[in-house]
């Protein structure tokens, strides 16, 4: 109880100087460089009442779980069959380098010709950024399930189906979650991103607005929603992945 | 049943297993006993087909066996109840609650293994081996590095539980005592390559106790062998 209290004071003093910080630099800076926090949380409380905030959220959010799903999708398949057939990873290997390297800005230009000006970029450069973590994570969670435990599954005379269920998908969890909590913290990101550079709707659409605007409070008050809404998406995920009996978590 | 005739194994060139040989009936207790890294542990994987030998035939272990490894092996994420019963899930409730009380885990059905001692984890797999069944159990060390009480008390369920099925049981141990208690014959393998060096008869029922009079000159002489 005593070390929970420590940890949230030693948070809470983290957020205090960062706010010490913001509040010094807007005494110092106009407020059009740097806007005082009272003013941006101002704008936030207007931003919520705004009758399109929700549509707004709404819209980054479902092009941010279709971009996830898919990515999610594809790169847990393609992990799982690399993890158990190291040569056919051989082959997928140059695939999910290019993949890791290319930079987001590059697909994003690249699916606004293949796609247009409609929100698909946006979840294609989330799911393309996706699959590499996702790959990679639980190819290597498969490689190091536990032989012992495959051993013991094999003379129990356990089917590839019921090996993969009971032994190699629970193994792999604690990479998987980790896999998940960088590609969910990496989405919010890029699907704001794309929003910004190939629509005028979501998230990116009301920074874009802002700034065409000037209203530095604006952008500022959405980035303070983004990182809640990353915060939050995580913790629940968290929430989710956790089980009973600490084995996994 | 069990039938090694001319088993051998080399790892990186090094022979373990030379030319072993031996036979296992059902309803027998044989124990190996034998010095660390003489490939006990090799032995048992070769029958169960885990690993291949160099050379030599098994016969006999094609049908179900069970393989009591020298750790527990449970799934950690599956209560001690859901171990059990996932070896052989066609099995009614009734038989696993069962097996769970004579193996004293009443109470723990829904532990985690996380939760459990090293004692009580060797118990579940204990009762794992007798729930998934088979003629021939195979058994590497499984009570070392438990505390005297809780090995006796472990071979004391080994036996109760062998009573029932009477299967054939390949006792892997290098505890004199324990193979002396359950085994209706003892092996005293060589130091490596291995090979079978004596073969020891026991006299009367299995369950006996090991510092009976009649077994002192029989502890004497495997103690003998083993220290060469």
């Amino acid at each position: 109880m005593r070390a929970k209290a420590g940890l949230w004071l030693r948070r809470a003093l983290g957020v205090g100087l960062l706010l010490g910080a913001w509040q010094l630099a807007s005494l110092h800076f106009p407020p059009l460089v740097v806007p005082p926090i009272p003013q941006v949380a101002a704008t936030l409380v207007h931003l919520f009442q705004e009758p399109d905030f929700w549509p707004t959220v709404g819209t980054t959010l479902l092009r941010l779980a279709a971009g996830l799903a898919i990515g999610i999708g594809a790169g847990g398949v393609l992990g799982l069959i690399f993890g158990l057939c190291p040569k056919l990873e051989d082959v997928g290997t140059p695939m999910i380098h290019v993949l890791q390297s290319v930079p987001p800005v590059c697909w994003v230009v690249l699916a606004l010709v293949w796609f247009g000006f409609n929100g698909l970029p946006c979840i294609f450069i989330v799911a393309t950024a996706t699959v590499p973590t996702v790959v990679i994570n639980l190819s290597h969670g498969v490689r190091s399930v536990d032989r012992e435990l495959l051993e013991m599954a094999k003379l129990y005379r356990f089917s590839h189906w019921k090996t993969l269920r009971h032994v190699t998908l629970p193994s792999i969890r604690p990479y998987f979650n980790s896999a998940l909590e960088i590609v969910i913290g990496g989405g919010w990101k890029l699907a704001v991103m794309g929003e910004v550079l190939t629509t005028n709707s979501g998230i990116g659409g009301a920074i874009t607005s802002a700034r065409l605007n000037v209203q530095p409070d604006a952008i500022i008050a959405w980035a303070f929603l983004l990182v809640a809404g990353c915060f939050l998406t995580q913790k629940l995920l968290r929430l989710l992945c956790c089980r009973k009996g600490g084995a996994v978590c | 049943m069990l039938k090694l005739t001319g088993i051998q194994k080399s790892f990186d060139g090094l022979p373990v297993l030379s030319n072993l040989s031996l036979t296992l009936s059902q309803g027998e207790i044989v124990a190996l006993i034998g010095p660390s890294g003489c490939g006990k542990t090799t032995l048992l994987n070769i029958i169960s087909e885990l690993t291949t030998p160099d050379a030599g035939t098994v016969e006999g272990a094609e049908g179900k066996l069970s393989y009591m490894f020298q750790n527990a092996r449970l799934l950690p994420w599956r209560t001690v109840e859901e171990n059990i019963r996932l070896v052989r899930e066609d099995a009614p409730g009734e038989e696993v609650r069962t097996l769970i009380a004579a193996v004293g885990l009443e109470g723990f059905e829904h532990y985690y293994p996380g939760q459990l001692s090293g004692g009580m984890a060797r118990r579940c797999a204990l009762a794992r081996a007798f729930h998934f069944g088979g003629s021939l159990f195979l058994m590497d060390e499984p009570f070392q590095g438990l505390d005297y009480g809780i090995r006796m008390e472990m071979v004391e369920m080994l036996l109760t539980m062998w009573r029932r099925e009477k299967p054939g049981v390949l006792f892997v141990t290098h505890e004199i005592d324990e193979a002396l208690t359950v085994a209706t014959r003892i092996a005293v393998l060589t130091p490596r390559p291995t090979t079978i060096q004596t073969w020891y008869t026991l006299p009367g029922a299995e369950g006996r106790e090991a510092s009976a009079p009649e077994l002192l000159d029989l502890r004497r002489e495997i103690i003998r062998q083993i220290t060469g």
